[in-house]
């Protein structure tokens, strides 16, 4: 199956500012605008066929989805706010990114093809965008279906070793 | 970027710019005004809370709140933007698009190594630039090229590769490994690539050989503006480095608030198109 996934980034590097997006600009026209003291404007253009999802990050090794922010295109744009409190202070630096999968035929709701629904991956924690979040060999709704862990490599791996031979 | 490149190429881009836009983040909220705004009561619909171990983050989706400053939701360029724009969509329908997958080791800021990664291959230059004043470029055009470039670099001196050679000839292979020209050796006229690995069969494609003598006239055209952009960059991270040293950061958790924003109708003429 021909899937195509776009990452989208975007940096608050606190305070932050305003990305004016060029025309033509390919990157789905994404821009951070400053709304307020601790507020933020996230905005991009849903193109139709494409289901977006943004994760935030404060050092960008680990990358965490917004748990219920699952957005379709449907050539329009889309926008999130985000604020913080004056009290913790913000993050010294703080990252958003936007990811997108075209939408593949058959189920919609299931992007990567594994069983549970992107919503339901969200929910878990494991990726919407990646069948085999932990990387053990199965699949993440097969996981679940046998009570397994889909983040943790607790499946044991099983090799499949063929020899031959032949007499002469 | 071609549609076609692998996943990982995409990541490798983004990588890339988030490298480098803090800097540029940093100058402009500088110069940003700070819109005065009273502190707002967001109202809770959901939370959760995540563990990272020194600090937790605590994410709550609100209802959207009623900023006194309304937001600005993204727009496709319309019809008439883009017309308006004409010269570079000009350039861009007669451009073809390549990526450009590099990484140099730069040798005493002077001579750098260059691995070109072309048609599942690897190909080794050595060039007499300074790949570090080009760590922030991720895109150059030439005639009818728009380059997207992934660049990747490190930095070795040369006592550290002669100490390299004498362990490898004694341990590996009874000779020196690695041999760094002097900058003398290159031309005085600007930069210059040399193949180190010519034979039967070992030849470049000729589109990577025209993507180095692209970069090779950027690198010349921009070089003192790169040297001035790297040194900003180099005395901007010191100072931080500094002031982390002297402040270092105390783990604290995280409040984040979300909330959708109304977004206005598809403005007419943009037919889908960002």
């Amino acid at each position: 199956m021909n899937r195509r996934f776009l990452l989208l980034l975007c940096v608050l590097a606190l305070p932050g500012t305003l990305f004016a997006p060029s025309a033509g600009d390919p990157n789905e026209g994404i821009r951070l605008a400053r709304t307020g003291t601790n507020t933020y404007s996230l905005s991009w253009w849903g193109r139709l066929g494409r289901t977006y999802f943004v994760q935030h990050s404060e050092d960008l090794a680990n990358w965490i989805y917004f748990a219920d922010l699952i957005e379709p295109g449907a050539n329009a744009p889309l926008s999130y706010g985000f604020g913080f409190p004056a009290s913790p202070p913000p993050p010294a630096r703080f990252f958003l990114r936007v990811i997108s999968g075209d939408i593949p035929p058959g189920n919609p709701d299931d992007l990567d093809g594994d069983g549970l629904s992107n919503a339901d991956e969200l929910l878990r924690g494991t990726d919407p965008l990646k069948s085999d979040t932990d990387g053990d060999g199965l699949k993440d709704g097969d996981e679940i279906a046998q009570s397994r862990n889909p983040l943790s490599a607790d499946h044991p791996h099983v090799g499949l070793f063929v020899f031959g031979y032949s007499t002469p | 970027m071609k549609a076609s490149a692998p996943r990982m190429a995409v990541c490798a881009v983004v990588w890339t710019m988030a490298l480098h836009l803090p800097r540029v983040n940093a100058q402009q909220a500088a110069e940003a005004p700070l819109p005065a705004t009273p502190p707002i009561q967001f109202q809770v619909l959901r939370s959760s809370r995540i563990d990272l171990g020194d600090h937790s983050i605590l994410i709550n989706r609100v209802a959207p709140p009623n900023l006194p400053t309304p937001t600005v939701p993204a727009t496709a360029p319309t019809d008439a933007e883009i017309a308006a724009d004409a010269g570079a969509e000009a350039r861009r329908a007669v451009k073809k698009g390549e990526a450009l997958f590099l990484s140099a080791t730069v040798f005493d800021r002077q001579v750098s190594e260059l691995r070109l990664f072309a048609k599942g291959r690897d190909y080794t230059f050595l060039a007499n630039i300074d790949f570090n004043l080009l760590g922030g470029m991720w895109t150059f055009e030439t005639a009818d090229t728009a380059y997207s470039v992934m660049l990747a670099v490190t930095n070795q001196t040369r006592s550290e590769v002669e100490v390299f050679n004498e362990w490898a000839s004694k341990n590996i292979l009874n000779k020196a490994v690695k041999r760094i020209p002097a900058p003398e050796t290159f031309s005085k006229e600007g930069s210059e690539f040399v193949y180190t690995a010519e034979g039967p069969g070992m030849q470049p494609p000729a589109e990577a050989l025209a993507a180095l003598d692209g970069l090779s006239r950027y690198y010349d055209v921009n070089r003192q503006r790169l040297a001035d952009d790297y040194a900003k960059g180099e005395a901007a991270r010191i100072e931080r480095e500094q002031w982390l040293k002297e402040n270092p950061p105390v783990p604290q958790d995280t409040i984040i608030y979300y909330w959708k924003e109304t977004s206005a109708p598809a403005p007419a003429g943009t037919k889908g198109k960002p």
